[in-house]
């Protein structure tokens, strides 16, 4: 193919926002990690060198304890939103697939609440959860049950949050594995009838390996985002009860513009939350590229 | 062809570089508010009015941010294109204040708006200032208060005291299948906790939490014990839902909430909170204050800006249609706010209203002093424990802080 400078051109809007609101921030950030900086008056930080990522080690560092509860507190949530997210929109993929009629308004059905914004999942979130007239305690007073409390207990408040991230993300990874699903070779499913192979092994042997490149790009994908979790616990508990649903980006957040304006720790602590998050995901995400 | 449309777009450039912007006289001001809510209609033909009145003159070009308030103003002032003034609450001063964000009102603004900090009472007048110097202009006062569900709670049998309240709390409903009173908790309910048993809550400096102390477990020990009670409701019901229903008697929120009450049909009165969680009389309140950034501005948007604050301070009766008490005196005293059926009994009473300090470490007791108390609230860690816990953050952020300045 005859190589085009005209195609510099055409990348260069892209590649210009790509530099001004990622990688300009990105070293900015990175900058600001190695200082004192308030979150207001930039220009005035001075440089503390690695005090910032010290500050995570150090037992004796206020930041120390919350730092890592908080990461605690992100990989529960992601012990518990990605297997879902993943198993429960393939279950429904497998499902749909092999309907005869009705596919597409079952897949808008269910990819509807991935357009909604975090602050309308929010809101329906309160609406769902809501001790009273929620409709899951509603549901459970049908047998009887007189309804959990659910955002005032860290144990329900953070399997509601989890709940809601999954209703919310099913619709865009069930996309993904009904594409992957219509792309499998159907002789391979008539071989094995003729071979008198079971459902299950069906699933296991020729679905499971077929789609694994889009299962594995969707839980590394789940993984990050999950990771990032932010908008659903600050609008449904404000971290709370007692910051039990305190993510690592709130607690970033809280510390670069709560009362400590500590914009340069907060700095440093995305720093190394993003190199965590990459440390995960990169095997994967070679994996992956080799298999594509 | 060409060369007539070339023309024509040519003209229609010329056009619009000739707007009027660029040849009247008229002085326009950004001014930012929080008011989000049905306060902020109100808010709004506020504005409209002044921009009426001074019509040709001065243009107020306000925008409401729902989200994140004080961090867009934040971030937006370092570049230059924040607001020229705004409303900010007075608890939030002494950060901006202490970050030079904003810049404190002169005599001749005060002059300027025809009003002189005199003009308020005392208590009120005391929350103008941080470090001596006069940085915020109240535009209104607000606390909490109790609405009482008249038809579960008779006039007579309203508590008027702290003995009166716990043996409300404590009794048998009133009415069958109903609370007599829903606990609060959050915030203001743990200051005014300290506030009502004289003990203190931050040190002067700012530097230490000090209500875990033998009287501050005490009076949060029997604050605990109404809450714990089976005849109170169980910690973590929304007591606002519950009122509306026409579950509980009495529930505690601001002003702010009636509207949301007034769509359950529940006759209710609106009373302050003196004399609930103790024997003392005071109590949180906060306020909406009139506050100045620091930039180059030109004079005539001086002007702009304090004759802006003086109309709205001057027309605040308007504000009371949002459910706000005006702060200044003669309006605040004036007989359409101390009679007003929603207002006139926590108007009546705001010499017992009382500001969180002032200090460059009032954040750190603000953000922090609801959340962690609310877990001894919800029975998850003990009087003592939580105390402890919560006063500690407190201090350690404090420290913190004050390291950093």
């Amino acid at each position: 193919m005859k190589k085009s400078k005209s195609a510099y051109l055409f990348i260069l809007p892209y590649m210009s926002m790509f530099l001004l609101f990622l990688v300009l921030p990105t070293l900015t950030g990175f900058y600001l990690s190695f200082t004192d900086y308030n979150g207001v008056n930039f220009g005035d930080e001075s440089w503390v060198g690695l005090t910032n990522y010290i500050n995570l080690i150090d037992k004796n560092s206020f930041y120390f304890s919350d730092f890592w509860k908080s990461m605690l507190i992100t990989f529960r949530f992601c012990l518990l939103i990605v297997p879902a997210c993943i198993f429960v929109p393939l279950f429904f993929a497998t499902l749909i697939n092999s309907l005869k009629r009705g596919k597409k308004a079952v897949k808008a059905m269910f990819y509807l609440p991935a357009i909604l914004s975090v602050a309308g999942v929010a809101a329906v979130g309160t609406w769902v959860f809501d001790q009273k007239y929620g409709v899951i305690n509603y549901v459970l007073s049908l047998f009887g049950h007189e309804g959990i409390r659910w955002l005032s207990d860290p144990v329900t408040a953070t399997l509601s949050i989890a709940l809601l991230t999954l209703w919310w993300s099913i619709g865009g990874n069930l996309i993904i594995y009904l594409a992957a699903l219509s792309g499998i070779n159907t002789d391979m499913y008539e071989a094995a009838d003729i071979e008198g192979a079971s459902s299950a092994t069906k699933f296991f042997k020729i679905t499971i390996p077929s789609i694994s490149p889009q299962l594995m790009f969707t839980t590394i994908m789940t993984t990050i985002a999950t990771l990032n979790i932010f908008g659903q616990s600050q609008i449904l508990t404000k971290g709370g009860p007692n910051y039990s649903t305190r993510t690592m980006v709130m607690y970033i957040n809280d510390t670069a513009f709560g009362p400590l304006q500590a914009a340069g720790q907060a700095a440093a602590m995305g720093i190394v939350f993003g190199l965590i998050i990459i440390f995960i995901t990169m095997p994967h995400f070679r994996k992956v590229l080799k298999e594509i | 062809m060409k060369k007539i449309l070339a023309f024509v777009i040519l003209f229609g450039l010329v056009l619009t570089g000739c707007s009027s912007d660029a040849t009247t006289e008229v002085t326009t001001i950004d001014f930012w508010n929080p008011f989000s809510g049905p306060d902020g209609q109100v808010f709004d033909g506020i504005v409209q009015a002044f921009n009426e009145e001074y019509e040709g003159i001065y243009e107020v070009k306000t925008q409401t941010i729902a989200d994140e308030y004080y961090e867009k103003i934040t971030t937006t002032s370092q570049t230059g294109e924040g607001p020229d003034a705004s409303i900010m609450h007075v608890d939030q001063v002494p950060v901006f204040a202490e970050n030079d964000m904003i810049v404190p009102w002169t005599d001749e603004d005060l002059n300027a708006m025809n009003i002189s900090t005199s003009d308020y009472d005392e208590n009120i007048e005391q929350a103008m200032y941080y470090n001596n110097e006069l940085y915020d202009i109240p535009f209104d006062v607000h606390a909490a208060g109790w609405y009482v569900n008249t038809d579960l709670i008779p006039e007579d049998q309203i508590p008027t005291s702290y003995e009166e309240f716990r043996e409300l709390a404590l009794a048998e409903p009133l009415v069958e299948d109903t609370y007599n009173v829903c606990m609060p908790a959050g915030m203001w309910v743990a200051y005014d906790i300290f506030l009502q048993n004289d003990v203190p809550v931050m040190s002067e400096d700012g530097s230490t939490a000090e209500f875990n102390t033998a009287e501050g477990i005490k009076a949060y020990e029997n604050y605990m014990e109404l809450v714990n009670s089976d005849t109170t409701q169980t910690p973590g019901d929304d007591c606002n839902q519950m009122f509306t229903l026409g579950e509980v008697g009495m529930t505690s929120d601001g002003p702010w909430m009636a509207a949301d009450f007034d769509t359950g049909n529940i006759n209710y009165k609106f009373i302050p909170l003196s004399s609930t969680f103790g024997e003392g009389t005071k109590f949180w309140a906060s306020s909406h204050t009139f506050v100045k950034y620091n930039k180059d501005l030109t004079p005539e948007e001086e002007d702009a800006i304090n004759a802006f604050v003086g109309f709205a301070i001057e027309n605040s009766l308007m504000w009371v249609e949002a459910n706000q008490i005006p702060a200044i005196s003669k309006v605040k005293d004036s007989d359409e706010v101390q009679n007003d059926p929603l207002l006139g009994e926590l108007a009546k009473d705001t010499e017992d209203f009382t500001f969180y300090p002032l200090l460059p470490t009032t954040q750190a007791l603000t953000e922090n002093i609801g959340v962690c108390t609310d877990s001894i609230f919800l029975g998850q860690t003990s009087v003592e424990d939580g105390l402890s816990q919560c006063s500690q953050l407190i201090t350690d952020q404090s420290a913190i802080i004050l390291n950093e300045e």
